[in-house]
């Protein structure tokens, strides 16, 4: 293509330039372009989901009763589990209840591969739908937190409990959907609220709809203790049941508790796959979005609805773990990338990592007849963390 | 291509901010929009982008009139540069460039190789090849203003859209813009842009359209319109208008002066 | 010179907007007028505010039935009442009776209101933010986790039941930490706590001070001391034989002005308050230049420095004074400002007194209500209530969200 000469203008305007340059800018080194590159985020991809691996495989050798690390033991149980029921397929004469039997603390090891699953899937979870809300509503504080779902997880649990009483234990799976629609009705109030509120405005308000959400977390929380008031004073041993049920100590293996939380964690996983490069849209403004052919609405319903589904579904069968989805998605961001496909896969994996590691935590803490909650175990774990990243980096956002 | 407003008269809810606008560009063509604050510049470039339906008359693109055409197909044609930008997140240079790309990725889709070929060919001729790395947030608004055409040009565009682009830049930076935006013209690029320096197009020797309060709106090549008469009746100011020597390129070049004091700037 | 019209009604924030037949000149004349109309209905307004509380007080100390007296029916409520007027008739003649009770716990709940509304006014203006209040700013968690630490530390064990504070009236020697050891540990607690999330603010903006980062590091703090509770939530309930130092923590949270409350507590808190509320009266018209922003401030010859680290600490210091006597109490603080900027306007200067009064408005007709419904021991839920239904109203009706910056 041809271009035109340059022009002395254009060549002082250079000049001015490379002067700025040299006061500003630091020139890309070559290690540092090689940080920037695609071969070592693939590299680096790679590594995180290799540790993750690991660290999923150390989990399944900590018992829950006494704290013994055996890992031989462990291989041998989880190889009978995949094969027995291949086996049975095909084997007729294959006695299943006959192997499981002999082999040692097998019922417990498959427990064990259920409550890693269900940590990691919750953590990974929780923290792909962190980065979401963060996105969209491009605000580094931003979780479905703030929007009322643990509030609703919590409140679903306290109707649970009063409804069913002391039986409450027998109809567990009454309790996803007290959970479920409860966190449903929530959220869908503080998006009512934002919406109205945006009205005057021409669209959906961001700010009306995080104040509804704080206005209805603040007051949740209240009438939740007042409950739990309530329950102190009744004798007959409901507050320990509550207790039991809302501190996630990760006590759903029942085959529909994970049938339920399988299918819906992959129903939330697909979209974010597949469209992991699209959601950055939602970070755009919506204007210059339409001036390119993208329309965000669509983009930020389907975030918005997956994203508070993500942290109910971890919140409900993990405990209340919210506030991975606060920390890890910020200190991914602000170490490491910034593009949303990058973003979720990276604070998924450490918010992986780190449920598996407080999962440990907790099996250790646990063999020595010590009840600790899963989500003050994250909190502990999580907090020196954050406080290291912010003091290290400072503010990235404005 | 050739970008036709026929008759158009736009604004927000039915209630028609700008009216009769009649203009023709083709490719190559800089299209300068003036007028003061407020006065609806940005209505009619939301209008010429669909983001707002027009109240009556038509934009026509070689011909066919867009009303009908998706975002999509438009997109293929126009590219926007809003005028302050500034994502909430610390996006690198190469990734807002990218997201330019957008576009023309399918919705599963990730940017393949001829994606970042065309990427990598526009941080080159757009120089920003030592600022590929770096966060877009920590950019210099010249720096950032160069990072977002370059985002629009990634879109393949014949048509960019340019809403005040050298709003708070410096001189350096200005002329940095402009010469970009010249280069982008004589390579058969249709530019529109806003801005409040009447000077630069005359600079750019661009058709302008003045957008007056009240008053109908004239068209025409920067040298007829931009005239004393027409500046006092758009800006309300008295604006002399005077003609310089380039020492290094023997051209005249034309310049307007507000001027302060005097009786009639009271008003 | 045209004539100009001047509205009746002025508008929540000043609406700059020139008309289209006026020039500005014309504009700045309707605003210097619209301005004068606001003062004069703002100083209105707060006579009026003044009044209401006067009335108010008075009413309830005379009229109003004690916790646990109350019949429970719209019947029995005014049988009490007459009661009560005859027992104050009494005491006016002389002939016995005494309102001492009643007296010390509406001067409570009065200066708690004006305590609570005022430093979330003087949050809002400092941090330049609608949503800074005590309890976003980790005032509320900083003292419930001084509670919680006093209940662990300090509490007494006496013959196998655990005693969470010592009585006022069987000690004999008045030494300030035996008495109030409760009080002064969750006092220091929210101080220590707000200068650790304003230091967290300061790092994340490197060392400039913004709204945004404030209420983040807040609200990072408020769960980081969630899970601390709950720690010790679990801790109490497994080795406590009866849940008492549980409950004092639930107790705590719930807030009320129920609790055993004699001159002792009101002396201890109008010691701080008192001197607290008359600084900012003095101080307040600074806030006006504060929330210019800070580079304006500072030309303008204003400390900014100086001035909003003493306002952010008297108003924490009444907040957590507060919470440590009554227990976490939300909302007040959030939600008074705004309803008071309704009727005064954004003006510092009209704004900090009407809040103190229309706080303890807004506290004796919540507690009244709350005496009436019997849920006088959960003075925090029934705030909340309030609050967030109002908050969502005035959302909803699409003032919320912007009437500050």
């Amino acid at each position: 293509m041809p271009r035109t000469p340059q022009t002395a203008i254009e060549r002082q305007a250079k000049a001015s330039r490379v002067v700025n340059e040299s006061k500003t800018l630091r020139r890309a080194k070559p290690t540092q372009a090689f940080l920037h590159s695609r071969k070592w985020k693939r590299i680096r991809n790679f590594l995180l989901l290799i540790l993750a691996l690991e660290l999923f495989l150390l989990s399944l050798n900590f018992r829950t009763r006494n704290n013994a690390f055996i890992p031989t033991e462990t291989w041998m149980n989880l190889k009978a589990m995949f094969i027995i029921p291949f086996r049975s397929l095909f084997d007729n004469s294959f006695d299943a209840d006959a192997v499981r039997d002999s082999l040692p603390y097998y019922s417990e090891t498959v427990g064990r591969f259920k409550l890693s699953l269900i940590a990691f899937l919750s953590g990974v979870i929780i923290c792909v739908g962190g980065t979401m809300f963060q996105t969209i509503f491009k605000n580094p504080i931003a979780s479905p937190n703030m929007l009322g779902v643990a509030t609703g997880v919590s409140f679903g649990n306290i109707l649970f409990i009063l409804t069913f009483g002391l039986e409450a234990g027998s109809h567990l799976t009454a309790r996803y959907l007290y959970c479920y629609s409860a966190a449903t009705v929530l959220v869908l109030v503080a998006f009512l609220a934002g919406k109205i509120s945006g009205k005057s405005m021409g669209g959906f308000s961001v700010e009306g709809t995080i104040l509804a959400g704080m206005m209805i977390t603040q007051l949740g929380s209240v009438v939740m203790q007042y409950y739990r008031m309530q329950l102190m004073d009744d004798e007959t041993g409901l507050l320990e049941l509550y207790q039991m049920l809302t501190s996630g100590d990760l006590l759903y293996q029942d085959t529909a508790s994970m049938i339920i939380f399988l299918s819906l964690s992959t129903i939330c996983l697909l979209p974010m796959i597949l469209l992991g490069y699209r959601f950055n849209s939602v970070a755009f403004d919506d204007m210059e979005m339409k001036a390119m052919g993208i329309s965000n609405g669509r983009m930020r319903g389907l975030g918005l609805i997956i994203g508070s589904l993500m942290a109910t579904i971890a919140l409900v069968h993990c405990g209340d773990v919210g506030f991975l989805c606060m920390v890890i998605p910020f200190m991914c961001r602000d170490r490491l990338q910034t593009e949303f496909g990058e973003v979720s896969y990276l604070a998924g994996m450490t918010g992986g990592m780190i449920s598996l590691a407080s999962r440990i935590i907790i099996s250790v803490l646990n063999a020595h007849n010590m009840m600790a909650p899963a989500g003050v175990v994250v909190t502990l774990v999580l907090l020196p963390l954050f406080i290291l990243t912010i003091a290290r980096r400072g503010s990235v956002f404005k | 291509m050739i970008l036709e407003l026929n008759d158009l008269c736009c604004g927000y809810n039915g209630k028609a901010i700008i009216k009769d606008i009649r203009v023709s560009v083709g490719s190559g063509d800089v299209f300068c929009i003036l007028g003061e604050n407020g006065v609806g510049k940005s209505t009619l470039f939301k209008t010429i982008l669909k983001l707002i339906p027009p109240i009556s008359g038509k934009v026509n693109i070689d011909g066919a009139d867009i009303s009908g055409w998706s975002a999509k197909k438009l997109a293929s044609y126009c590219a926007y540069v809003a005028q302050s930008h500034t994502p909430p997140f610390p996006y690198s240079v190469r990734e807002v460039i990218m997201t330019g790309r957008m576009g023309k990725i399918n919705a599963f889709g990730r940017p393949g190789k001829k994606d970042e070929e065309i990427v990598d060919g526009l941080i080159e001729e757009m120089d920003l090849r030592d600022y590929e790395n770096r966060p877009y947030t920590e950019l210099s608004g010249g720096e950032r203003q160069l990072v977002m055409i370059a985002r629009a040009l990634a879109q393949e565009p014949q048509c960019l859209v340019l809403d005040e682009p050298t709003a708070n830049l410096d001189y350096g930076n200005k002329v940095l813009v402009l010469n970009t935006l010249q280069r982008l013209a004589n390579r058969g690029m249709t530019i529109i842009f806003t801005t409040h320096d009447p000077e630069q197009a005359l600079l750019l020797n661009a058709k302008t359209l003045v957008l007056f309060r009240g008053r109908p709106p004239l068209f025409g090549n920067a040298n007829s319109v931009i005239t004393e008469k027409n500046l006092k009746r758009a800006y309300n100011a008295r604006i002399r208008v005077v003609e310089v020597l380039d020492e290094e390129t023997f051209q005249q070049v034309r310049v307007c002066i507000p001027m302060l004091g005097g009786e009639e700037n009271r008003t | 010179m045209a004539k100009v019209r001047v509205t009746a009604k002025p508008k929540g924030k000043n609406n700059i907007e020139l008309r289209p037949s006026e020039n500005s000149q014309l504009g700045d004349l309707r605003r210097e007028q619209e301005r004068h109309q606001k003062v004069r209905n703002s100083n209105l307004a707060i006579l009026v505010a003044a009044i209401v509380l006067l009335v108010l007080y008075a009413f309830s100390v005379t009229l109003f039935v004690l916790p646990g007296q109350s019949s429970g029916t719209l019947a029995g409520l005014l049988m009490d009442m007459r009661e009560k007027f005859t027992y104050f008739l009494r005491f006016i003649s002389g002939s016995g009776g005494g309102f001492s009770s009643n007296i010390v716990r509406y001067t409570i709940i009065v200066l708690s209101g004006a305590a609570l509304a005022s430093a979330g006014c003087v949050f809002q203006g400092s941090f330049r933010n609608i949503i800074a209040s005590p309890s976003t700013m980790g005032v509320q968690a900083g003292a419930s986790l001084g509670n919680t630490l006093y209940t662990f530390f300090f509490s007494e064990v006496v013959a196998g039941t655990v005693v969470i504070q010592s009585d006022y009236e069987a000690t004999s020697n008045y030494d300030v930490w035996t008495l109030n050891k409760q009080q002064l540990c969750a006092v220091a607690a929210a101080l220590i706590s707000v200068w650790i999330v304003t230091g967290i603010a300061t790092l994340l903006g490197k060392g400039t001070f913004s709204g945004g980062n404030i209420l983040f590091s807040g609200i990072i703090f408020s769960s980081f001391v969630g899970a601390i509770n709950t720690v010790f939530e679990y801790y109490f309930m497994y080795y406590d034989p009866d849940n008492t130092r549980w409950r004092n923590l639930q107790v705590f949270s719930m807030g009320s002005f129920d609790k055993v409350m004699n001159y002792h507590h009101l002396a201890m808190m109008s010691i701080v308050l008192v001197p607290c509320l008359l600084l900012l009266l003095f101080i307040s018209p600074k806030l006006n230049v504060i929330v210019m922003g800070e580079d304006e401030a500072v030309t303008m010859g204003v400390n900014v420095r100086l001035y909003r680290a003493l306002l952010i600490s008297v108003g924490t210091l009444m907040a957590a004074v507060v919470y440590a006597f009554v227990g976490a109490i939300g909302f007040v603080g959030f939600i008074v400002p705004q309803i008071c900027r309704r009727f005064t306007g954004p003006d510092f200067r009209k704004l900090i007194p009407m809040c103190m009064i229309m706080g303890g408005v807004l506290l004796i007709l919540v507690y009244n209500l709350a005496l009436l419904f019997g849920f006088s021991l959960y003075m925090n839920m029934v705030t909340s209530v309030i609050g967030c239904s109002m908050m969502v109203y005035s959302l909803l009706a699409g003032k919320g969200g912007r009437s500050y910056a």
